[in-house]
């Protein structure tokens, strides 16, 4: 940023430029307190994860490495009940059952959105439409929970064999609150497309149908994966509609498609909503449970953080090309 | 942005079944869009029908309803329509409810913080500090004035925090409202004085002279015996008159089509006003609301009628306070950094990338954060207002840096240059120039990232915050519920009356003040834009 202008420094007194200096320096410390920030995450979970593994050996008279096996492979979660075992599969496919629901209601929706916006709405539309999009977004995600448990289960219940907690719901309210995550991250790319390649289609005698669906979303491609990975990525770490309305119940759900309707009308268990009860049960610390939440948040952080970077990735791609 | 070219002139008039298709395409996008609208849409109006027992209304009580407050607005609304007067109308009555709202806001604020506490700070340690940059400014002393403000500060707060004692006994002596018209009245008045001088800006000078007038007369009515105590009236007169006043007198100077504007606020106070007194002089009865003037007093309870929110929303307040002053700066900073210092470093594009996942990072992981480093290591206390308000302050950060970013960016590299040009350094430009060009931006995304920061209620569930807590935070070291929690350990209740009722007040009470933080930070950066 003008870099040139720096040159000019040495005519200034010294005292100016020490104060100069000290400023900069002061700011830089701000910046550089986002990556101390991250390391303090990374070193909390990693450590703490740590105590997990060794509390979790010891309960199975085994070695780090076999708790660390165990954790991985388990298929039980039954953490404060005799005989404990943590096991992250039942958790793990809680939650994909979870995401990969809302992920069907989201990702749709908040591709129409974009293209509707990018390519159809006249500019009054897009004032009023694109606004209203984002307060979606803002809805604090515990009245999103409270929507789904008081509102949608007894709605869908007249439809549906539902329990009272179940993964239905918290899927629907979960998809539409990340709709302007896909929407907005997805429009950009769409507008980004040059206006040259839709003339292009027209010219050739194409419909805006046509130029829509053949021209400017291929075009925009990298954008709109990148879009939907964000958007899951934003869907594992989603807590309070999980641990509201789709209950505590731990099992392992049979990811089978076709069978995949009775996993969503049951209570199951994420692990964001594991990691809130284990914060809620009674644990002054230094009981597994305790730190198992560690263990649980190193897992999510993990899985979210490279989703994170990889949507990244893409998305810096898509910028290239124009 | 599509070109706008209509296919069923030219191109699809070849074939209808493409017009067709193109038409569904449309309107299936379109359907797409406005799902999850309608959606949250129709379910919020089930709460706010719940929320205020709609259901159980007399059909008199619609008939009143419509005819004094219903039939006048929508009337006034068709009237101004489309002209001037209605962009008046609606910045004056939104800025009328948020100087409401900030009002309320001190109150709860002031509830915490005494007369004489709050004298004893603003005398030691911020009145020095005024005196130490004027002294600055006068001098054109201008190397020596950051240090000597630095060290005012923190020798002012470090004094008045070890003399706390004393002093507040010998201010205790003084009335409260004496205090408050020195250490906050006069000051607030003469900065409006000064700023409307500076702007030639005559609302601010009525703002200033209406509340000194305020309180003082809520003094006197003090001496004279009518009040009690005068604090709670005077601090919210100072958060409420002020913008009030700012606002009405924007709408005023836009001239006399649009002053029209201005009368909304009596059509609707009038029109509410006049429904109740209609109603209970005819003897029909109001739906029995959730949302009543207890709701705000109570705290948690058993039974549906005697649960209110009162500790939370102070909760909320608190670490509202911890976040802006442990947030604002360091983010503002580092966007500051960011923007205008950074070199092309390895370091600095780490610092980039690496900001863009951390707001990408679940809040539960934040809340893990803030338990083992907040209030484990740094011994902090687990649910206390200050490990809650650093957590959710460290989860909002990427967000408010990112935000601010934005806004420095948005600032023209000419007028950079013209600074240079000048020859001022660059942290004069920065602070001179670029900041107060960026500022509307930054306190846009500032106030967004706190509303954010308001709905979290994961990381709280993780730093061990109670779900429900009989009495308010007196301190930092308190114990803290939210708003958020409060509703979440609402949620195992199945008896309908707290299910319905009572937790569907909560939902609107959170989502009105969201609401009301959004519409605050759009109007105040329209207004700073503007001059």
């Amino acid at each position: 940023m003008s870099g040139d202008v720096s040159k000019r420094e040495w005519q200034r007194p010294a005292a100016d430029r020490r104060r100069e200096q000290l400023y900069e320096y002061g700011l830089f410390g701000c910046a550089t307190l986002t990556v101390a920030i991250t390391v303090g995450i990374l070193y909390t979970l990693f450590s703490d994860a740590l105590y997990f593994f060794q509390a979790y050996a010891g309960l199975l008279d085994g070695s780090i490495t076999g708790a660390l096996s165990e954790f991985v492979t388990g298929r039980n979660w039954r953490p404060t009940i005799r005989p404990y075992s943590y096991g992250l599969l039942p958790l793990l496919s809680g939650t994909i059952v979870v995401t990969v629901a809302a992920a069907a209601i989201a990702l749709p929706c908040g591709l129409g959105a974009a293209i509707y916006l990018s390519e159809y709405a006249c500019p009054t539309t897009r004032a009023y439409l694109k606004p209203a999009l984002e307060v979606l977004a803002g809805v604090p995600t515990i009245v999103y929970g409270y929507f789904a448990l008081a509102y949608v289960t007894p709605f869908l219940d007249r439809f549906l064999p539902l329990s009272t907690f179940n993964a239905l719901s918290a899927s629907i309210m979960m998809g539409i609150m990340i709709v302007p995550m896909v929407s907005s991250i997805s429009e950009d790319a769409l507008s980004a497309v040059p206006d040259s390649l839709r003339h292009a289609g027209y010219g050739l005698g194409a419909t805006k149908f046509d130029v829509s669906v053949r021209v400017v979303v291929p075009a925009a491609f990298s954008g709109i994966i990148s879009s939907f990975i964000l958007a899951i990525s934003r869907a594992i770490g989603e807590t309070m509609i999980v641990t509201v309305a789709a209950g505590q119940n731990p099992k392992m759900l049979i990811l089978d498609p076709g069978r995949l309707d009775e996993n969503l009308y049951d209570s199951i268990q994420t692990i964001t909503s594991a990691m809130v009860q284990a914060a809620g049960s009674d644990t002054a610390g230094g009981t597994p449970v305790f730190w198992s939440m560690f263990a649980l948040g190193m897992a999510l952080f993990v899985v979210t953080f490279a989703m994170n970077l990889i949507a990244d990735a893409v998305q810096r791609r898509y910028r290239e090309v124009y | 942005m599509g070109t706008r070219i209509d296919e069923r002139e030219w191109v699809g008039r070849s074939s209808v079944l493409a017009s067709v298709r193109g038409a569904a395409f449309e309107y299936t996008c379109l359907g797409a869009a406005l799902f999850g609208i309608v959606t949250l849409l129709v379910l919020l109006a089930y709460v706010t029908v719940d929320a205020i027992e709609l259901r159980e209304a007399d059909p008199a009580w619609f008939a009143i309803v419509g005819l004094t407050f219903v039939l006048p607005v929508t009337l006034f609304v068709r009237r101004i329509w489309g002209t001037p007067a209605a962009d008046v109308a609606k910045t004056s009555v939104g800025g009328v409810l948020l100087a409401a709202g900030l009002g309320g806001f001190l109150i709860v604020a002031f509830t915490i913080v005494t007369p004489s506490v709050w004298a004893a700070y603003v005398l030691l340690a911020v009145a020095p500090v005024i005196v130490a940059a004027r002294y600055g400014d006068r001098f054109e002393r201008l190397d020596g004035t950051g240090p000597l403000v630095m060290a005012t500060v923190v020798l002012g707060v470090i004094a008045a925090t070890a003399l706390l004692g004393p002093i507040t006994t010998v201010l205790g002596m003084a009335k409260s409202w004496v205090l408050y018209l020195l250490t906050a009245t006069v000051p607030v008045a003469g900065a409006l004085l000064w700023w409307a001088r500076a702007r030639d800006d005559r609302a601010a000078t009525v703002a200033a002279w209406l509340v000194v007038g305020a309180t003082v007369g809520l003094g006197l009515l003090v001496e004279v015996g009518v009040l009690e105590t005068a604090g709670a009236p005077i601090v919210f007169s100072l958060g409420f008159v002020v913008p009030a006043t700012v606002v009405l007198g924007d709408g005023y100077r836009r001239g006399p089509a649009a002053r029209i504007g201005l009368f909304a606020i009596p059509i609707l106070l009038g029109g509410a006003v006049a429904a109740v007194a209609v109603s209970w002089s005819l003897g029909v009865p109001m739906p029995g609301s959730w949302i009543r003037p207890e709701f705000f007093q109570q705290g948690p309870s058993r039974t549906p009628e005697n649960a209110g929110l009162y500790p939370p929303i102070v909760g909320s307040i608190f670490m509202l306070i911890v976040m802006i002053v442990a947030v604002f700066h360091l983010g503002v900073g580092a966007a500051v950094y960011l923007e205008e210092y950074a070199p092309d470093t390895w370091l600095i594009r780490l610092v980039r990338i690496n900001l863009a996942n951390l707001a990408g990072v679940p809040s539960v992981v934040y809340g893990l954060l803030g338990l083992a480093i907040i209030a484990r290591r740094f011994g902090f206390g687990r649910g206390t207002v200050i490990t809650a308000g650093l957590t959710v302050g460290l989860l909002v950060l990427p967000i408010v840096i990112i935000s601010a970013q934005e806004a420095i960016r948005s600032v023209p590299h000419s007028v950079r240059q013209a600074s240079y040009g000048m020859g001022a350094s660059r942290w004069q430009t920065t602070r001179e120039v670029v900041l107060p060009e960026a500022f509307p931006g930054i306190l846009t995304g500032t106030i967004l990232a706190l509303g954010r920061a308001i709905g979290e209620t994961a990381p709280l569930i993780m730093i061990g915050a109670a779900t429900s807590v009989s009495s308010a935070p007196d301190s930092l070291f308190g114990t803290v519920t939210a708003m958020p929690l409060q509703l979440f350990s609402w949620r195992s209740y199945f008896d309908p009356d707290f299910r319905y009722g009572v937790v569907a007040a909560g939902v609107i009470t959170l989502l009105v003040i969201l609401l009301g933080m959004n519409a605050a930070a759009i109007i105040l950066r329209n207004r700073l834009e503007k001059r």
